[in-house]
Order: C-alpha cells, then sequence, then structure tokens
C-alpha cells in the first residue's frame, strides 16, 4: 500500500504523530461513552476495548 | 394518541438512546431508524395512492411497524452506510444498492409534513463552514481573517499580513475521511486544528495538491460551546486555556479542563438563536472564543453536532431533557 503522505493535512498529521508522547491517550473519565470518539464506526463505545482491542478513543476524541 | 418521532441515526448513537428513553418516559413514541441496520433489519414498502405516499417500516428484530402517516417528528443525527441481507454483493452491485436506498430514503423524508429537527436540506445548506463566516461576520460575531489556497506564497502572505500566528483547520471532518476507508487502508485517524509554526514551513508547499483553509490564531480567553434546541440556548463555559492539550482545539477528552454553564449576555443568546434560526434548523452547535479583551469570535456552528459531552461534563445543562420535549412537543403539533 502507497503510505507517503501527500496532501498537506496528512503530512501534517504524521509529523503530530511523531512528537513524542507523554503516556497512551484516554478519555477522561466521565465522557469517554459522549459520542465524541471513534468516528469511523468500528469501536463499541460501551467496551472497554474496540473490536481491534484497542482502547476506545482511537481518534483521541476529535469528533464533536 | 401523539404521532411517532423518527430517529435517524445508527447504532452506536448514545445520544439517540439517551434521548430515544427520555421521549418514551415523556409519552412520546419514537422509532429508531438504524441506517447502518437499513434495510437489512426492516421491511419497507411505499405505494402512492390517490395523490400520496403510503406504506411505511417495519423493524423486524422487534416487530415495531412505523406508518408514515403516523409520523409526527423527525429527528435527523447521524449517517452510516446502509446494510444489506448479504455482505457478498459485489462493488457494483453495492454501489447501486447503496444509490437506490439513498433516493428511497429522502423520497420517503422530503415527502413527511411534520416537525424537523432539523430537515435535510436545512442541514445540507447550513454546513459550509465558509459561508457560515460570512453569515456570522454579518451578524455582528467576530471572525478570524481567514484563507483558502494552494499557494505557500499566499499563506506566506497572509500570515505577514495578519502579523500573528495562523492555524490549520480541516473544513470538511477532522477524522481525515478515515471512515470512508477500510480500517486496513487507514494511514492517518485524525488532525485536530492545529497552529502553524516554522517547524512546518516545509510541509506547507503541499498545500499545492489541494487547497487548505488557514485562520489567524485568536488568543483566548476561554471558549464557549452553544447549543441551541428549538428556542433553547445552553451555554458551556470551556477553559481551554488551562491545558496545552485544548488550547489551540479544546476537542481533547483526556485533558479534565473545567466546564461550566455560562450565561450568555442576552444579544449574544439571541445572535446564536437567530444564526441557527436563519438556515431554517431547530438545532445548531456553536463554538465561539471569548477573547482576552471579551470579544465573541464565531469559529463554527455544527447543524448536527454533538452535545452529551457538553450535559456529562456540566448536569445542568439539561440537553437531552430539552431535546426530548421539543420532539414530543413537535410531534403534538405544539
Amino acid at each position: 500500500m502507497q503510505n507517503e503522505k501527500t496532501v498537506f493535512a496528512f503530512k501534517l498529521a504524521e509529523q503530530k504523530d511523531a512528537a513524542p508522547q507523554t503516556g497512551k491517550w484516554k478519555a477522561r473519565d466521565g465522557v469517554s461513552v459522549a459520542g465524541c470518539t471513534d468516528q469511523t464506526g468500528d469501536g463499541d463505545y460501551r467496551a472497554e476495548v474496540d473490536i481491534w482491542g484497542q482502547y476506545r478513543g482511537v481518534d483521541n476524541g476529535y469528533w464533536c | 394518541m401523539a404521532k411517532r418521532i423518527l430517529i435517524v441515526t445508527n447504532r452506536a448513537d448514545l445520544h439517540a438512546d439517551l434521548v430515544a428513553a427520555k421521549v418514551a418516559s415523556g409519552d412520546g413514541r419514537p422509532f429508531r431508524l438504524n441506517l447502518d441496520e437499513f434495510p437489512e433489519h426492516f421491511a419497507i414498502t411505499l405505494e402512492f395512492v390517490g395523490g400520496r405516499w403510503e406504506g411505511g417500516l417495519s423493524h423486524l428484530p422487534s416487530g415495531d411497524v412505523l406508518s408514515l402517516s403516523d409520523i409526527g417528528a423527525v429527528w435527523m443525527r447521524k449517517k452510516a452506510d446502509f446494510s444489506f441481507l448479504s455482505g457478498r454483493l459485489t462493488a457494483q452491485e453495492k454501489a447501486f444498492a447503496d444509490a437506490e436506498m439513498e433516493h428511497i430514503l429522502f423520497s420517503l423524508l422530503y415527502g413527511l409534513d411534520c416537525y424537523w429537527m432539523s430537515h435535510p436540506v436545512a442541514i445540507r445548506g447550513a454546513i459550509w463552514k465558509g459561508e457560515q463566516l460570512l453569515r456570522a461576520a454579518r451578524m455582528g460575531f467576530g471572525v478570524p481573517p481567514s484563507i483558502v489556497t494552494n499557494r505557500k506564497g499566499d499563506i506566506d502572505a497572509f500570515r505577514g499580513a495578519v502579523g500573528a500566528d495562523i492555524v490549520f483547520k480541516a473544513l470538511s471532518s477532522p477524522s481525515l475521511a478515515a471512515e470512508k476507508v477500510a480500517p486496513g487502508q487507514r494511514i492517518a485517524a485524525n488532525l485536530s486544528t492545529t497552529r502553524i509554526t516554522e517547524d512546518h514551513e516545509e510541509l506547507l508547499e503541499a498545500v499545492a495538491q489541494s487547497p487548505c483553509f488557514f485562520q489567524q490564531y485568536i488568543a483566548k480567553q476561554y471558549e464557549l460551546r452553544v447549543t441551541v434546541i428549538g428556542d433553547q440556548v445552553f451555554a458551556a463555559k470551556i477553559h481551554s486555556q488551562d491545558d496545552p492539550r485544548t488550547a489551540t482545539d479544546y476537542r481533547d477528552f483526556s485533558a479534565e479542563i473545567l466546564y461550566e454553564a455560562e450565561n450568555l449576555p442576552p444579544e449574544i443568546a439571541s445572535r446564536c438563536l437567530d444564526f441557527v434560526r436563519s438556515y431554517g434548523l431547530a438545532y445548531g452547535a456553536l463554538d465561539l472564543i471569548v477573547t482576552p479583551s471579551g470579544e465573541y469570535v464565531f469559529l463554527e456552528n455544527n447543524p448536527v453536532g454533538q452535545f452529551l459531552f457538553v450535559e456529562q461534563l456540566v448536569p445542568e445543562l439539561d440537553m437531552t431533557g430539552a431535546l426530548a420535549a421539543c420532539l414530543v412537543r413537535g410531534a403534538a403539533g405544539k
């Protein structure tokens, strides 16, 4: 698959993702199932992990 | 008996779970149409007889039946891909079946004479963020200087002219269209509104591929999420500047910043209401900045935006209750 980014937004996202992370992203208590996570719809907001076995909130909550 | 309230959404919509329960407890009669189960789990027969459409939908697992003539209100919530009995349709069969389903669904919806939260034509007309800025400025909001361009030189000139930092903002979706491709084809998950610095100088050449949207970075005292439901205005003050993760874009729900109810100045509340109504919408979720000098700056309006995260963090803003009550009243023709 072609993974080299060409579009500015993707290059920018790649650069941000490459920055050192302070820890695994985790939704704050009380808001993680508010429908503001996982726009892809692959996650199960009611489960501890999504169907891929990953912690929910794969989009870091950027969906409102 | 009151007419029914059709909720058009998808299975994962927690907002719809909670509002439907409140509709039911308020003597309303919700009927949920999850598009990601449609038409797989529904029977549908519509017949044009005597100058009008008759018939309706049956939800097969529950046996619940919705007659077209019994729909008193529609809540348009979220989209989803249609689902068919066979998961083995060829690509062209799937494309055709999707197109037919869209045609059937919107023929059904557009033919309804009922209360709308909000009508799909109004929603479609309201989503364009560039037009929103124009309207917001006309109505008296501050609006950040903005530029759309595929020329890096024009970005440099814009940055020089505003004499301040700029931000890049995805106009369509911060998900970078991840939901539109298969999981194995996703190369990025999201991109929040991002402050552009000298570190991005080289990347900016890539705007030549596709025009991008930039705005002057506006210094913030705090942010507001203003949710209009019917004729009610709910405002939450978001202390986004208290954490670096939310300083540029407040939508990082890992940061435990303070959200609290805000009493808007009456003219600002009226302006938000007027803005939403100007599109014929019954719902809108506006993002505003309040600058250190107290100016109200418009960022965007989301005609089907989320509101539950605000209510969860500020429980006194009972938006699920207000929305349910609005739908029940609408279905009753009040």
